[in-house]
């Protein structure tokens, strides 16, 4: 007869409660038993949920997000009718500034870490959209050549040395990587789509939602993009993290209004979870993946003016006490 | 479902913690509008916030009139020569009412 201790080498550790759930007291996937109850249960994950987390020290709408939970870029943006080159860092605790772009601008596509980001395309207001790129060490920006076609409302993954960009208007199925030196056009989006949301890599990205608002998503490979699994709710204007495999996307716009809507990705389809405390569009987002993100600045109100918003929200998902059942 | 209503200026970390969302329904609304659920847990959220509580019906006519000024504002902001679709691609749709739960 087969055994735990047989098979893992371990004995299966006995409680009068459920125990802490938290490491090191434990750790995800620890299977125990209750003996108040009889259950075999296993310290599995929960939902996700969003708590306030520190403001940014300049409200705007449409900026870009790099890095993860408690280690992220709010770049550019704008507050109508004004468009920032502003970069603020945050380190967990709170958010400083930092070097500034050398292009102003909205909508852009981003990227990367707080050590080695990326910042192109987007829109400046008149006199449009901006071919720009710009990569971030660290400390300040430096540029990353021009891409071909400049647009605003993109998306993009990657770093400062290896990106893709993709979507936006007025080419919204265009896709462009960047090696570490220059720009060059690949495979196109098989739904052409602006005001996306997108992450990961450049051999490993995805885009989702965006365009009319749509409810698709594509991964890509590094060279043509793929069609994946549906968002439970099409909208625009969202952002989103993560990797190809574990990914999370918030906010954004159905027609005419906004949304607190979360969504998480396992890897094989989208599922709803804990909802954002405030509905949120034109917002930025960082993250690993789809236990850990933070939304960063955005609109909460209406345009033009007088709604860009300088909060964030972290999102975190808690282990939970699971019982074992058989199948 | 009851639900109460304040108003307050979200102050960052510590607002609305992952265990308060846990316990109970909160959501944030134009005009610093908040709508928590009426039971012991949302009772304990706005005693740590204090913002002014309002009714159900004075904190929509808060996020009506937000909305308002938002949708006449965007009425106002044109450019000549621009479609529709270019000035939504621009501005975002145009914001529309709801109503509070």
């Amino acid at each position: 007869m087969a055994t735990y201790k047989k098979d893992k080498g371990l004995n299966v550790k006995s409680y009068t409660t459920d125990p802490d759930k938290t490491y090191p007291s434990a750790f995800e996937g620890q299977l125990y038993y209750n003996s108040s109850d009889g259950q075999f249960k296993y310290i599995g994950l929960g939902a996700g949920t969003w708590s306030s987390a520190p403001t940014l020290n300049t409200a705007r709408r449409y900026p870009g997000g790099a890095g993860i939970q408690k280690a992220a870029l709010c770049i550019a943006g704008q507050s109508y009718p004004s468009f920032y080159d502003l970069t603020e860092e945050y380190n967990g605790t709170a958010w400083s500034e930092e070097g500034d772009l050398s292009t102003s601008r909205g909508r852009l596509a981003s990227g990367g870490t707080t050590t080695a980001a990326f910042a192109a395309a987007g829109n400046m207001g008149p006199p449009g959209n901006t071919d720009s790129a710009e990569k971030w060490n660290g400390s300040s920006w430096t540029s990353a050549g021009t891409i071909n076609t400049a647009r605003g409302n993109i998306a993009g993954a990657g770093s400062n040395t290896a990106a893709v960009i993709f979507g936006g208007n007025p080419s919204p199925a265009y896709t462009e990587i960047y090696d570490g030196s220059s720009w060059s056009e690949t495979g196109d989006l098989n739904t052409g789509r602006n005001a996306l949301a997108g992450n990961g890599t450049s051999t490993a990205g995805w885009a989702g939602g965006g365009g009319s608002p749509g409810a698709s998503t594509e991964t890509f490979n590094g060279s043509s993009w793929t069609e994946g699994p549906s968002l439970n709710s099409g909208r625009s204007y969202l952002a989103g993290w993560g990797t190809t495999t574990s990914a999370v996307i918030i906010g954004g716009a159905p027609p005419g209004t906004k949304c607190a809507l979360t969504e998480s990705f396992d890897g094989t389809s989208w599922t709803e979870t804990g909802d954002l405390g405030t509905a949120n569009k034109y917002l930025a987002a960082a993250g690993a993946n789809n236990t850990a993100g933070i939304q960063i600045a955005g609109s909460t109100g209406g345009p033009p003016d007088g709604t860009a918003v300088n909060t964030s929200e972290e999102f975190t998902v808690s282990h939970a006490f699971k019982k074992v059942t058989t199948g | 479902m009851a639900y109460k209503y304040t108003v307050k200026e979200n102050w960052g970390k510590g607002f609305f913690t992952h265990e308060e969302r846990r316990q109970m329904y909160l959501a944030g609304h134009p005009g610093n509008v908040w709508v928590v659920d009426d039971n012991v847990f949302g009772d304990q959220w706005l005693l740590k916030v204090v913002g002014a509580n309002k009714t159900k019906a004075e904190a929509q006519a808060i996020v009506d009139g937000v909305i308002e000024d938002a949708q006449d504002a965007w009425d106002a902001d044109n450019v000549d020569g621009e479609s529709s679709d270019d000035k939504i691609t621009r501005l975002g749709a145009k914001p529309v009412k709801y109503n509070l739960p």
